[in-house]
């Protein structure tokens, strides 16, 4: 598996369902436009509840994917915005958006496996 | 055939929870992303079971449970959990969720648990039909002379009204009271023969000569007969006892005014109020108190 992906946790995640993880990934690929559209709506708007919903979604199919340091900066975006406030969101934001770009090969080529 | 609804803004989350749901055999799957957008399928279809997540734009899981509980009772609804949601979860338990499965254990525990619930929604559905063909119930108590299992009787007889939708809650409550106020008579003024116009001059004296014939001969062997009928129309209740029987003329008139607040006779005034039709037999030892269905 490619660097930012555990296969072996993703496939226990489906109950051992390679067919179904490979159909998770590939609505992963499909969604993630959507969530960097989100994210960018929100933090425009400075909807810290939006944001926090969105990191929510991520943050649960990231670390159940098994990519695990892009999980943890979903989890930590969530975590700033229950404070209510904007302060080092933005910040944690890009590294959310870094960490997706470091997964997003391994997540397309283990979705064509 | 059970028709579930997946609730989620996740597409990954209702992707995973659909495939797995489809394993169950019988079972078709339906989709929506957020709780306004699940209550607006109910127009369509009302499902047999409901599996939301709880953080969700428009209208959240906890709300959707709340919705749900309220407008249609008799739908299920399962949470999907994940961190971060726990205080939101054991809300929506409170508020009316059946059960909860975490997110990251949907693969082990989801079809297991959407089984257990439907099995139990079928079970309490069958139920609720079969009782629909109930014609009618009896149950036969004999009873010592002890008032204390008066009020498990007393719940016992509820649970039979209630199964017959005789009555309201209210209506239920009073009966209950009729039906206290005739077994009390029967144990303390029939069976034990204590005289209620000795609880009138001193309710200490009164209280101590029922523990003390509770124990004598030939008071402490008689019973109490209780045969309760119900049926879609009436419930009977016959209560008898072994005493020597009085003279139900010789009571004050429970139905005047004046006699409200006296002691004895209050009982049979209570009864006559909350019954529909009330007799005693010839000897006076055996009340028949009949209610039936409102309308």
């Amino acid at each position: 598996m490619a660097e930012g992906l555990n296969w072996e946790a993703a496939l226990d995640y489906v109950g051992g369902d390679d067919v179904l993880l490979r159909q998770l990934l590939a609505v992963f690929l499909e969604e993630c436009p959507r969530w960097h559209a989100e994210l960018d709506h929100y933090l425009a708007a400075g909807n810290t509840d939006g944001i926090r919903r969105t990191a929510h979604k991520l943050k649960g199919a990231l670390l159940n994917l098994g990519a695990a340091e892009a999980g943890a900066a979903a989890l930590r975006i969530e975590a700033l915005c229950r404070t209510g406030t904007l302060d080092g969101v933005e910040t944690m934001v890009a590294t959310l958006r870094s960490e997706l770009d470091r997964v997003l090969p391994a997540v397309r080529q283990a979705a064509q496996r | 055939m059970a028709t579930i609804l997946v609730v989620d803004d996740s597409a990954i989350d209702r992707t995973l929870a659909a495939s797995l749901l489809q394993k169950v055999p019988g079972t078709t799957v339906h989709h929506a992303e957020d709780g306004k957008a699940a209550l607006a399928s109910f127009e369509h279809t009302v499902p047999d079971l409901v599996l939301t997540d709880l953080s969700m734009p428009e209208m959240d899981g906890l709300e959707l449970v709340k919705q749900i509980r309220q407008h249609h009772p008799l739908v299920p609804v399962i949470l999907m959990t994940a961190f971060g949601s726990e205080e939101i979860a054991i809300e929506a338990l409170r508020v009316g969720a059946a059960s909860y499965v975490p997110k990251k254990k949907l693969a082990q525990d989801l079809t297991d648990t959407v089984r257990d619930i439907l099995n139990a929604v079928q079970a309490s559905r069958s139920q609720q039909r079969l009782i629909e063909c109930l014609a009618q119930t009896e149950s036969h108590f004999l009873l010592d002379n002890d008032p204390t299992l008066i009020p498990p009787l007393l719940g016992f007889l509820q649970e039979s009204l209630q199964r017959m939708r005789l009555c309201d809650e209210i209506g239920k409550i009073r009966v209950s009271v009729a039906l206290q106020e005739a077994l009390y008579n029967a144990i303390y003024h029939g069976n034990l023969e204590v005289s209620s116009t000795l609880r009138e001059k001193d309710n200490r004296l009164y209280l101590d000569a029922i523990d003390q014939r509770r124990k004598e001969k030939p008071f402490r062997n008689r019973r109490v007969e209780i045969v309760s009928r119900e049926s879609p129309a009436e419930v009977m209740y016959t209560i008898r006892d072994e005493g020597p029987g009085f003279d139900p003329s010789t009571l004050p008139d429970p139905t005047d005014p004046s006699n409200l607040e006296r002691v004895t006779g209050r009982g049979l005034l209570l009864i006559r109020t909350f019954m529909d039709k009330v007799y005693h037999n010839d000897k006076g030892n055996q009340i028949v108190m009949i209610k039936r269905r409102d309308k």
